[in-house]
């Protein structure tokens, strides 16, 4: 028998084991189990929606059978659909690749502060916006983004440049999105990190010192190295998330006018499912948005395992 | 003597009272129930914020109690159109329906294959009571009627919107007036005049528009449409005699030019798509704007609260005027299949008759000459200042006039103005709208600034010539009103509809803000292969 064998024979031997000996401890696990299944698992039978002629009246186990007829119309006949699959991926990437490079160099920054109290004070600071919802940030935005009145635009007009519609313009719609977007959270971020920056042995810190580092370079050679692990692993669980370009967020500010750069599936299966009612369509893209989800997350839950040895099952 | 008048009287009495426990009981259209019967309704609607009425409790509910030995139930009401489309979908898919039910034509023809909704074709002829039936449910025009019916059985009672949804043109008259123009016999002077407005430093703007420019109501494009011979929303017959959906037609393409060039020079706000109407409350409060195409209760909310030094800022009305290239021209009225109201009763209903008594007694108070009891179900007069319009607190949400009421009294109150009164008679609607016109006359006459405002709005509606209702019914009068021809819709419209509406407004936008690469032409296109040349196809099966 090879080691490797053994070892899993052992492994098995200890599962059995444990469950003999922590069998009232697995019984707790039930009730998880029974929720899991009832508000997790069993709403899944409704994606059947998507593949047929759904009414309301007849319900999922009366309506009729219309195979990928839904699936077609929103590829084949919808003439924006594609559009908006490209937008819901590049304000995912645009959103990912500033939304989470901030939070690290504002961690980086915050870990050079010495003074306790200023240092506290900014993180409380920087964490409120995430505690604002959008509907009122989306508020917020508005009136100070506003061509006529808004602070901003006072300001350029102020020293002489023309008022831009920033919510109006396709050009400028996508920065308010990532803009508002990284200000909303970037303070939230940075607490994972802050943590893993507590994890570095201070003596790394002295002896680099000792030989002449200045700030910079122990930030560069000590402190980013020693939250790479972290980085990797956010970075790769992000990947899932790709197709999820904040709903919340868009909805409240997007208009008709720059669809075009902003519409994205979120807001396209409210507009049909909840707005118009198509639940079998609006069902059918929330199907395919989710098969994709899934495969990214199982891809990116590999690739965790082969890069940083971050193991989830 | 006097025992015998006494025995006269007894027995007058006691065969009076037995007669009206007869008349009661078997009264089929205004009877009280022996045993108390309980209605389920749901209801689009707050119950007040002060606590003086509920939905389930108020002068509507009282009396059905006491009088029709009914109670009202309130399976659940919803503040907005939005919490109460979700509720309503919720309460499909359970198969918790209330009693009582107001569908659309998709929510019909689902319950109805269903199963769920009563069968009232017996009951209707029985229980609806004569005035409610001619005069109302089979006034309504012949479509509206059929729609009720499936395989000859009456599933509904259909009612449709007939004379409130077209447009009319506000003008500031002291504007006009200020620049020295006449009123405008054509679309084209009418735009000239708005641009007039701003070149000349009075307005900010020719024209407002907000993010729905199809369908607003407040200020959308719809009046502009109509004077070009597009009409946003319907299907017209063309001229081989098919249907065509009139968005897709070159004369659609003219009037979003027209926009497009208005918006290019300034003429209209630049943000327009992130406005809503409470962007356009504040324009015409400011006098940013001096032209609104808009529905009739512009009239009484938000023109009379822009005044100055306490005098209202007055409006010309005027109908939609032409354009000077159409021959052909029409104002969009309503009526169409897709605006239909279905009211039916559920399935499960153990007293569907009961359901019908509350339309006999609401149509009868409120419409009915003969029966009329205004002053307690219309509008109550708390005093010389204040009156309660409890019509609005009717749990099922029903008003039973007969179909375009307020055109035909637009007509009434002017021929009483001019002397004819014997037609006021006719309609308590007639009646009131007069009075209130003959208040607003008398504020006039003695120059007291708080009554003219708060009779201004009526005295637009319904002040004889030059009011929007009477503008409105020189237009019926004059066939001039153009109708949906599409008089039922397919499940494939259903399904399609929603897309296809979204992509025209969202191209209507963008191709005024030059923010379109898409062609007119490309739109058409790309409308049609979304599906709507297969609903083109479906509507003309038959021609």
């Amino acid at each position: 028998m090879t080691s490797a064998a053994l070892r899993a024979q052992n492994i098995k031997k200890h599962h059995k084991k444990s469950v003999r000996t922590d069998y009232m401890l697995c019984a707790m696990l039930i009730p998880g189990f029974i929720y899991l299944a009832i508000f997790e698992f069993a709403p899944l039978f409704g994606l059947v929606i998507g593949f047929q002629d759904f009414k309301l009246s007849t319900g999922v186990f009366h309506s009729g059978w219309k195979g990928l007829d839904n699936f077609r119309y929103i590829f084949t006949m919808y003439p924006g659909f594609w559009n908006i699959v490209k937008n819901t991926v590049e304000i995912a990437l645009l959103k990912l690749c500033f939304g989470f490079t901030a939070p690290i160099v504002v961690s980086l920054m915050l870990h050079e502060v010495t003074h306790s109290a200023y240092k506290r004070t900014i993180q409380t600071l920087v964490y409120i916006p995430h505690f604002v919802s959008w509907v009122i940030l989306a508020g917020i935005l508005r009136s100070m983004l506003d061509p006529d009145n808004g602070l901003i635009n006072t300001i350029i007009k102020l020293f002489g440049g023309a008022p831009v519609y920033f919510l109006g313009s396709n050009t400028t719609f996508r920065g308010v999105l990532v803009v508002s977007d990284v200000w909303k959270g970037f303070g939230w971020g940075t607490i994972i990190y802050m943590a893993a920056l507590t994890g570095i042995d201070p003596a790394l810190y002295e002896a680099a010192t000792i030989d002449g580092a200045n700030r910079f370079q122990r930030a560069i050679h000590i402190t980013l190295p020693g939250i790479l692990p972290i980085i990797t692993l956010n970075l790769i669980l992000s990947i899932p998330g790709i197709l999820n370009a904040g709903f919340d967020q868009i909805f409240n500010l997007y208009n008709e006018r720059v669809y075009k750069t902003a519409d994205v599936l979120d807001t396209f299966i409210y507009r049909l499912g909840i707005l118009d009612s198509q639940y079998a369509l609006s069902t059918a893209i929330g199907l395919v948005k989710s098969v994709i989800g899934s495969v990214l997350l199982i891809g990116s839950y590999k690739f965790a395992e082969k890069a940083v040895g971050y193991k989830v099952f | 003597m006097k025992k015998l008048l006494a025995v006269l009287l007894a027995l007058t009495m006691l065969l009076s009272l037995a007669s009206m426990a007869e008349t009661a009981a078997d009264d089929p259209w205004f009877g009280r129930f022996d045993e108390p019967v309980t209605v389920r309704v749901v209801v689009n609607g707050a119950d007040s914020e002060d606590g003086s009425w509920t939905w389930e409790d108020n002068e509507w509910t009282r009396e059905w109690l006491e009088r029709f030995n009914i109670k009202i139930e309130v399976m659940w009401n919803a503040n907005t159109d939005e919490a109460y489309n979700t509720k309503f979908a919720m309460a499909m898919v359970t198969g918790e329906l209330p009693d009582l039910l107001v569908l659309n034509q998709k929510q019909f023809r689902e319950l109805q294959a269903a199963g769920k909704l009563a069968d009232i074709t017996d009951y209707y002829e029985e229980n609806i009571y004569p005035y409610l039936k001619e005069k109302v449910i089979e006034a309504q025009p012949e479509s509206a009627q059929a729609a009720a019916f499936v395989d000859g059985r009456r599933y509904a009672i259909t009612t449709s919107g007939f004379g409130t949804v077209s447009r009319s043109i506000f003008i500031r008259r002291d504007y006009r007036e200020k620049l020295g123009l006449e009123i405008p016999t054509t679309m084209e002077e009418l735009i000239d005049m708005g641009k007039a407005f701003v070149d000349e430093g009075l307005a900010k703007y020719a024209f407002v528009l907000t993010d729905k420019v199809t369908g607003s109501g407040y200020t959308d494009m719809q009046a502009v449409c109509n004077a070009y011979g597009a009409y946003p929303g319907l299907w017209i017959e063309g001229e081989d005699g098919k249907l065509v959906y009139s968005p897709t037609t070159e004369n659609m393409h003219t009037v979003l030019d027209i926009f497009k060039d208005l918006y290019d020079n300034g003429y209209i706000q630049p943000t327009f798509a992130t406005e809503v109407s409470d962007n356009v409350t504040a324009y015409i409060k400011n006098g940013e704007v001096g032209i609104l195409g808009s529905d009739f209760w512009v009239a009484t909310w938000p023109l009379p609260i822009t005044y100055e030094d306490g005098t209202v800022i007055d409006w010309d009305i005027i109908s939609v005027p032409r354009s000077e290239t159409n021959e052909d021209f029409h104002v969009q009225g309503t009526g169409s299949a897709a605006s239909i109201s279905y009211i039916c009763v559920n399935a499960e209903c153990e007293h569907p008759e009961a359901v019908l008594r509350l339309f006999n007694h609401t149509c009868s108070v409120n419409t009915d000459p003969e029966l009329q009891e205004t002053d307690r179900f219309h509008t109550v007069k708390v005093d010389e200042e204040t009156s309660i319009s409890v019509h609005m607190h009717n749990p099922t949400v029903r008003y039973w006039s007969v179909p375009n009421v307020n055109t035909l009294t637009g007509w009434a109150v002017k021929e009483a103005l001019d002397g004819n009164t014997q037609y006021l008679a006719e309609q308590p609607h007639y009646q009131q709208q007069y009075d209130n016109v003959q208040k607003y006359l008398k504020a006039v006459e003695a120059g007291d600034k708080d009554a003219i405002r708060a009779a201004w709005g009526s005295n637009k509606l319904f002040g004889g010539v030059g009011s929007i209702f009477y503008n409105f019914y020189e237009l019926y009068h004059n066939n001039l009103f153009i109708f949906d021809a599409l008089t039922e819709k397919s499940e494939d419209y259903d399904r399609l509809w929603g897309a296809l509406s979204q992509y025209e407004n969202t191209f209507y936008v963008n191709y005024i803000c030059g923010t379109e690469e898409t062609t007119f032409e490309e739109f058409v296109q790309n409308w049609m292969d979304m599906g709507g040349a297969l609903l083109t196809d479906q509507v003309n099966a038959d021609r």
